[in-house]
């Protein structure tokens, strides 16, 4: 044991050292953990406001959160709602409760709008002035004054004969919902039961476990409170962090089930076959590195780390796991006195090959635009590399004293296992079975489909969807993910931007193919609107259209109100409401999301949209308008991943091209064949698996594939290197399988489906891979001289 | 203006209960000068039944401050248990509605306008209480007003005030005149507006729809 060993060994704990340091450093100036899907887009001009819209309104909908007490009257419901609120605002875990639509609050909706009434008009009313002659308007009032259902009053009619101010307040404040306002409450009645709503937004962001536990706990507190009082009263609630409530729920019930499950097995495995727990920590040691460095490095280069590649690239760093065990199962080779440093000679063509192949494998992800991918192959490229030095410059001097002298009971099976394997001489009969499981799984390729949405990342409880669906039944409106975003160099021109588009979408409301929609814009008309709106109420009033006179004479007006209106609009001429007037009182507090960068030269503001089905319909409305975008965010997430899928498994096949020149280079185009043999076949299998019980393919199955064959082609190298010591390297291959089924295989019992997928691939793909690896020793027809020993 | 919305609402609730509530002229019980509040209440509330067919003739008089004259028009409405109401007028000016659960119909001149619930809060409320009276209970009546009773020329008269503030800003009072049953139904409002429904020719056979009737109903 040389001096230039130890100084390497040290050289190493050094640098680990270091990069632990300034990892340490790194993280206490914030945060470099990126969670929002949307930076992972490839990067386009306006990416950056579309990005901050987005962020916007989903923080926006993810906050947003409905009760629903109930009760069977509607005064049992609404003291249900009256004690749910008090405890509500107890809480404090909510920055804003609407329960009580007050008188002060309408009024002053009312009274904010009356004085810039004759500036004011809701799209109907617009029409019924735009029409010719007289007749529509006069049409209008004769309904109205006669309708059994009318709001008509003297006081009103005094002051907008026309009778259009009550248009405009329904149709700026017409929230679309099922809900009736009574009694200062909205409420709905259906079947027997009175349903009272509480719409609040709250204090922290949904996902936060802390505020996950505090939510959880109100809402125990609530149960009992409202079964309390009444055994009939009760609540719904819905918004996001029911969702994350129940991913959190599931995945920490995961993590002691599966997780524990899978730890303990492997800690078991080890410790039984090697009687001791030094393989196990020392390989701990060598992943831990391996993602140390993945992280740092990535840090490094691409100055955060997203989520994805910290799930992804842990996973793929699991590979040098194989490091590690063919290391330890030199433990057992008894044909010469243990020397850690022999052992490592033994198996360093193995794991070096095996490293170089991955690398080759993880580099075409490095040339793509797609920054999630090359984030995973930083990550894996630098994980398995240090995670292999680990091996290399550690192991050999923590195992020094090392001798084991037990034979695994394992190590027997596996010799008789495959002893008639190894006898076996290559013959051309071996391609008719190959054949026979290549045109099956053939078959179950060609019915495979992918399915990439992103809604399939979280855990489905059906509990919660089905009280979600239940609130937005009773509600009657669907939340809003879609928008459309406007940009305009002022607020004023993207109202009227959102003017123009509002065209469209109320045709497209009457057509059926929109639920609603929100924007500022319905609130306070642009300036030129408001404009256009007073000059059609002026036209009304003039000798030529004469509208007001023949109203006046039909229905016998007091002809000091009709000249009263006529000279107080004159006066009203340049009477605009302003934008700033309604931003800066209580009345926007709901719509604060809709507009960004107000204060810039580049204002955006959002138009949110609601029940739509045909997304096309409206990405190609907003092509049609300069200036305004469509963003479906859920939409561009799964094209992401969907973009992502198809990158990495283009790019999987491209590398695996090149590891099988570089294979043909390093052995003969035989050889090089047959190593890659395995692993492909365990692919298509696998492939094939997923198509026979139709189950989709997404951007994470693509990654397990990768792993898989990282791991495959890993197997058939060892074996492939082994020479005599076949034996043990099916030991270590052996190991490597069961612990990757443990940790990643076992997966496949998450509740969440893209991890279940995740999960699947890795057991139908290792399972197979570690069955066919042997097929480098039959096709290789070599003499099985370690067989010999044992016979 | 938002509290107007809610107003109208609550005139119909009036109206309605009322009219639906007490016109029932084979059990209604008369009044007499001598009968206590409690025993006059209780004839109107005893002879409420959901009926399966009502019909009636309707003629309101509107009598606004700022109008010289009064606005008065004609019609007829019809309430079937299993469809809902139509509330036709007829003259000056032919508009008819039909309610129904969830969607208001708007019929003028040979063309029919859906109005949805979300945009037409008024005729909402009138609709859901429209279906919630006909279980026809005075009780949720005397949540909104207080109930007295008075009897004229052998005729009762229920007086309704409304108990909240922000209805008394608008209503000043209700007042509905019956004998076997409802006659006439006046609301006077704060301003000085005054409406005047006047119900004849009320009727509950044949107690099915014809199908001349059903059409009317129809989309």
């Amino acid at each position: 044991m040389g001096a230039m060993r130890i100084s390497l060994f040290i050289f190493w704990g050094l640098l680990i050292a270091a990069v632990s340091a300034w990892l340490g450093l790194r993280m206490t100036a914030g945060n470099p953990i990126d969670s929002n899907l949307m930076t992972l887009m490839p990067e386009t001009e306006e990416s950056a406001t579309v990005v901050a819209a987005v962020e916007r309104v989903v923080t926006y909908a993810e906050r947003q959160h409905i009760f629903l007490a109930y009760g069977k009257t509607p005064e049992i419901a609404r003291a249900t709602a009256v004690q749910m609120h008090e405890a509500m605002l107890a809480s404090g875990l909510f920055e804003l409760i609407t329960f009580k639509i007050d008188d002060d609050f309408t009024r002053a909706a009312g009274e904010f709008y009356f004085p810039y009434r004759h500036a004011l008009l809701s799209q109907t009313s617009r029409d019924i002035l735009k029409a010719d002659g007289s007749d529509a308007i006069f049409r209008h009032v004769q309904s109205e004054l006669l309708n059994p259902f009318g709001t008509v009053s003297s006081a009103l009619l005094k002051e907008d004969p026309f009778l259009l101010f009550p248009s405009f307040l329904r149709e700026s404040l017409g929230v679309s919902s099922n809900l009736v306002l009574e009694d200062e409450v909205l409420q709905s009645t259906q079947g027997d039961r009175t349903y009272v709503l509480l719409a609040a937004r709250l204090a922290e962001s949904p996902y936060a476990f802390q505020f996950q536990d505090r939510f959880a706990a109100l809402i125990t507190t609530l149960e009992q409170e409202t079964a309390s009082t009444d055994k009939d009263s009760g609540f719904l609630s819905a918004g996001a962090i029911n969702y994350a409530i129940a991913g959190t729920n599931s995945a920490k019930a995961e993590v002691s089930t599966v997780g524990l499950g899978s730890l303990l097995g492997v800690f078991l495995l080890l410790v039984v076959t090697f009687r001791s727990t030094y393989p196990c920590t020392l390989s701990i040691i060598s992943i831990a590195t391996g993602c140390l460095f993945g992280f740092a490095g990535c840090i490094l280069l691409f100055g955060s780390i997203h989520m994805l590649t910290l799930v992804c690239g842990a996973s793929l760093v699991g590979i040098a796991i194989d490091y590690s065990f063919h290391f330890f199962v030199e433990w057992f080779d008894d044909s010469e006195r243990w020397n850690s440093f022999q052992a490592l000679n033994h198996i360093l063509p193995g794991i070096t090959l095996g490293l170089i192949t991955s690398l080759i494998g993880l580099s075409a992800f490095f040339v793509t635009p797609f920054v999630g991918l090359q984030q995973i192959a930083v990550f894996t490229g630098l994980g398995l590399t240090a995670a292999y030095f680990s091996v290399l410059l550690w192991y050999p001097i923590l195992t020094r004293r090392k001798v084991l002298t037990h034979r695994p009971v394992l190590l027997g099976f596996i010799e008789r296992t495959l002893t008639p394997i190894l006898r076996a001489r290559s013959s051309p009969l071996w391609l008719l079975p190959v054949l026979l499981v290549v045109t099956v799984a053939g078959y179950g390729v060609s019915q495979l489909r992918a399915e990439d949405d992103v809604r399939s990342f979280q855990t489905v409880s059906e509990d919660v969807a089905e009280q979600d669906r239940r609130v937005r039944d009773i509600i009657g409106s669907e939340p809003a993910t879609q928008f459309f975003l406007v940009t305009a160099p002022t607020v004023q021109r993207a109202f009227e931007v959102e003017e123009d588009l509002k065209a469209a979408l109320n045709t497209a409301r009457r057509d059926g193919e929109l639920g609603g929609y929100i924007a500022l814009s319905n609130f306070v008309p642009s300036q030129k609107l408001q404009r256009q709106n007073y000059e059609l109420l002026i036209d009304h009033l003039s000798e030529d259209r004469g509208s007001l006179a023949r109203i006046s004479d039909a229905f016998g007006f007091d002809p000091a109100v009709t000249l009263e209106f006529k000279e107080e609009t004159r006066r009203k001429a340049d009477q605009i409401l302003p934008f700033s007037d309604w931003w800066q009182s209580d009345l926007s507090r709901d719509y604060r999301h809709l507009l960004l960068n107000e204060n810039s030269e580049s204002v955006s503001s959002i138009i949110a949209l609601q029940g739509i089905d045909r997304l096309d319909l409206f990405s190609a409305l907003a092509d049609q308008v300069d200036n305004v975008v469509f963003v479906d965010h859920v939409g561009n997430i799964s094209r992401i991943l969907g973009g992502y899928r198809a990158q990495a498994s283009i790019l999987i096949a491209i590398s695996y091209f090149i590891i099988l020149l570089f294979l043909i280079w390093r052995y003969d185009l035989r050889r090089a064949v047959m190593i890659m043999a395995a692993p492909l076949l365990a692919l298509l299998i696998t492939l094939g698996v997923f198509g026979f019980i139709d189950r989709p393919i997404n951007l994470f199955t693509v990654i397990a594939f990768l792993m898989v064959l990282g791991i495959g082609i890993d197997y058939s190298l060892f074996f492939q290197e082994a020479k005599t010591r076949w034996n043990t390297t099916a030991l270590a291959i052996f190991l490597s399988a069961i612990t990757t089924n443990l940790a990643f295989g076992l997966l496949s019992l998450s509740s969440t489906e893209v991890i279940q997928s995740f999960g699947l691939t890795i057991f139908v793909g290792i399972t197979t891979t570690f069955i066919l690896s042997p097929i480098v020793l039959i096709g290789l027809n070599r003499e099985p001289e370690g067989a010999e020993v044992y016979e | 203006m938002m509290r107007r919305v809610r107003t109208g609402a609550l005139y119909l609730l009036s109206i309605m209960a009322v009219l639906i509530g007490t016109s029932d002229r084979s059990s209604a019980a008369s009044v007499s000068a001598s009968m206590s509040e409690k025993e006059i209440l209780e004839v109107i509330s005893e002879s409420i039944a959901g009926k399966a067919v009502v019909r009636a003739k309707i003629n309101q008089e509107k009598r606004l401050q700022v109008l010289t004259r009064p606005l008065v028009s004609n019609g007829r409405m019809i309430y079937a248990a299993d469809e809902g109401a139509y509330w036709e007028v007829i003259e000056p000016y032919a508009i008819a509605f039909v309610l129904k659960s969830d969607h208001v119909l708007e019929r003028t001149e040979g063309q029919t306008r859906r109005l949805s619930m979300q945009d037409n809060p008024v005729v909402a409320g009138f609709s859901r209480v429209l279906l919630a009276v006909l279980g026809g209970d005075i009780s949720s009546l005397k949540t909104l007003f207080n109930l007295e009773t008075d009897v004229v020329d052998d005729r009762w008269v229920l007086n309704l005030k409304p108990r909240k503030s922000d209805l008394k800003d608008f209503i000043k009072g209700v007042s509905v005149l019956g004998d076997e049953s409802v006659e006439r139904v006046t609301i006077q409002e704060s301003s000085g507006d005054e409406t005047i429904l006047s119900f004849s020719e009320i009727s509950y056979e044949p107690n099915y729809l014809s199908s001349d009737e059903r059409s009317l109903f129809a989309q």
